[in-house]
């Protein structure tokens, strides 16, 4: 067999020492463990390394305690070690390339990429609050809690609470408001620069519309979906985006982001038989007119757009499939929503190994919509629609969405059954009942309970009619 | 946890250091006629660590032993026969008493503590010394309010 020469190896080394190799949330002790198994780090350099880690660990043991005490609890140790090397891992990481961090390893220097990265920590924390401050100034009035508790009560706490020495790699805030593409992947203060610096594309974006049209959306959304748009974790900036992309393909004005019953025949009239070629090609005329008329030349924005378009992609390819192009888009009048036709009513029951395969399509669906569409297209009996419900195939606000799709019969139906011992004794008060606390065992009956109690009372007295014609 | 594990192992690798560190202790010790073999200041490092395992904290380095030493190798009851084994059981009794105070007496504070109590109210019995070392934590929590701790960071 042919011996490698050294370089040979060098070069092996340096391949198999790849930056997609190390794991960036421990890219510290990553780099070391790798740097050993491929030769390029001793055993020596590892160890003086990590001595070096440790006097640092040992200083700011005695900081923390304020010279007080040489030891301190072991959680109290992990949080401060888990800050030192979030640190080091920031020195290491702002290296030009991966050779000269592992050069660092190797002429022991923690400590000065230990300094290198607290400084990088401390200059992203000031960042992060003056784009907070910026964010607070400009922050979209509407009454969203997510929205509202994010910006006025989790930020200023993190703010408050985060220690650039001892905390650097905490991200201790409550942050409930979802961005439309987040890297949970970052952590510590570089996630929180990061959410911030998107909520703050996404807010440049929502303020080109006008504040009433933006409340509007939103009612409308709650009022489709029957439920309170104020305490669901909605992304405006999505609902925004769709509105308007919409309204621009059905030609209409980008700010009005409800679409007429006109628009949505011009929107079906666009779409009917359209190849995939063909809708690539008008997302892409659509957005860049989205663009255009709006006036947005911010290059992250535009590019932060862009990266919905797979996603807007496969939603319209989704309800264009299952015929349900109308739940994409808002209408101005909530009464133009199209009727919804019945799922399950009347229809006959499938066997074990459809009802299998159903679940699993459902289960991968990564869209709600998809979820809602498949159910639609596949389920045809209460009684596996009952079976459906208990599979836990559907999460959290997927359940609300899949009961705003039914009939009132339908609905009595359901409520029939979780309110069977109600009704032993007579016929069933709906609303007075939905103004009780009712405690559910079963999970989809504590979703529909919920459901129930977002309608309003005229709907709940049909529902309440069928019920009790039901049990005649 | 995975960076605590190698700490731990980093610990280990200075054990002769510390070791070595705890020796020089013999000097101060030999005044009062104590002092301790290498074996005994190696099993006095183990039982140490395994104390630390079970109340849960992390020490580095030796300041701690080295002023247990230090304050006790003056007692008047303590032997050279029970002096190792007197010396193992403080380290014990020193790291219990850090949660119990929930971190709020000093290394050298507490330390002073135990001491005047061993010399004075106990008349040297550990058994004594544990026993009011558990009332005056009660008194110091109560005193001091619990959980609200004054040792904090930057």
């Amino acid at each position: 067999m042919l011996q490698k020469s050294q370089s040979e190896i060098n070069v092996i080394n340096r391949i198999n020492l790849s930056i997609k190799s190390l794991n960036q949330n421990q890219y510290t002790l990553s780099l070391l463990k790798q740097g050993l198994r491929t030769g390029r780090i001793s055993n020596r350099e590892a160890e003086h390394f990590q001595l070096q880690i440790m006097d640092i660990l040992k200083d700011l043991i005695m900081r923390y305690t304020k010279g007080e005490s040489t030891s301190v609890k072991v959680d109290t140790a992990e949080n401060i070690i888990n800050s030192v090397l979030y640190s080091i891992d920031a020195g290491l990481k702002s290296q030009k390339e991966i050779e000269v961090a592992i050069e660092a390893i190797k002429e022991g220097l923690a400590k000065q990429m230990y300094d290198t990265g607290l400084a990088k920590v401390a200059a992203c924390f000031k960042e992060s609050q003056n784009l907070y401050l910026n964010l607070r100034k400009k922050r979209l009035k509407v009454e969203l809690e997510a929205y509202d508790c994010t910006i006025e009560e989790a930020l200023p706490a993190f703010f408050a609470k985060y220690g650039i020495v001892f905390d650097a790699h905490n991200t201790m805030a409550s942050i409930d408001y979802p961005l439309l593409f987040d890297d949970m992947s970052v952590k510590g203060i570089f996630y929180i620069r990061n959410y911030l610096r998107t909520l703050t594309l996404e807010n440049d974006f929502c303020r080109c519309f006008p504040e009433e049209e933006i409340k509007k959306i939103l009612i409308t959304f709650g009022q489709i979906y029957k439920i309170d748009y104020r305490k669901t974790l909605t992304n405006i900036f999505e609902l925004i985006l769709n509105g308007s992309f919409f309204s621009v393909l059905s030609d209409g004005i980008v700010n009005e982001l409800l679409l007429s019953s006109f628009q949505y025949e011009v929107l079906q009239r666009k779409l009917r038989g359209i190849s995939l070629r063909e809708l690539e090609l008008i997302i892409d005329k659509t957005i860049n007119k989205v663009l255009i008329d709006l006036n947005i030349s911010n290059c992250n924005l535009i590019e932060y757009i862009y990266r919905y378009k797979p996603l807007l992609k496969t939603r319209l390819l989704t309800s264009l499939e299952v015929k349900s192009l109308e739940k994409l888009v808002l209408f101005q009048d909530e009464m133009s929503t199209p009727e919804v036709e019945t799922i399950f009513i009347e229809g006959e029951r499938m066997t074990n190994q459809d009802f299998r395969r159903v679940v699993k399509n459902v289960m991968e669906a990564k869209e709600p919509m998809s979820k809602i569409g498949i159910i639609r297209s596949e389920i045809h009996s209460l009684e596996d629609f009952i079976d459906m419900l208990e599979a836990e195939a559907l999460f959290g606000d997927e359940y609300g969405l899949l009961f705003s799709e039914l009939s009132c019969l339908e609905l009595g139906l359901l409520t029939k059954v979780i309110f069977a011992d109600e009704m032993r004794d007579g016929l069933i008060n709906l609303v007075k009942i939905m103004s009780f606390r009712i405690d559910a065992d079963v999970e989809w009956h504590e979703y529909f309970i919920e459901y129930l109690k977002t309608i309003d009372t005229d709907k709940l007295r049909t529902i309440e009619d069928n019920v009790n014609e039901i049990k005649q | 946890m995975l960076s605590l594990m190698i700490l731990n192992s980093i610990n280990n690798a200075q054990k002769k250091q510390s070791i070595n560190e705890i020796l020089q202790m013999n000097v101060e010790s030999r005044k009062h006629g104590f002092e301790l073999t290498e074996k005994e200041v190696e099993q006095m490092l183990e039982a140490r660590d395994n104390c630390l395992q079970n109340v849960g904290r992390l020490e580095l380095g030796t300041d701690v032993s080295k002023s247990i030493i230090y304050y006790f190798s003056s007692s008047a009851y303590i032997t050279q026969q029970e002096y190792s084994a007197i010396i193992n059981e403080l380290h014990e009794v020193f790291y219990y008493m850090k949660n119990e105070t929930e971190d709020r007496i000093g290394d050298d504070e507490l330390i002073k503590i135990m001491k005047d109590f061993f010399e004075n109210a106990c008349g040297g019995s550990m058994e004594l010394l544990k026993g009011k070392l558990q009332i005056f934590a009660e008194d110091f929590r109560k005193n001091n309010g619990q959980s609200n701790l004054s040792i904090k960071g930057e």
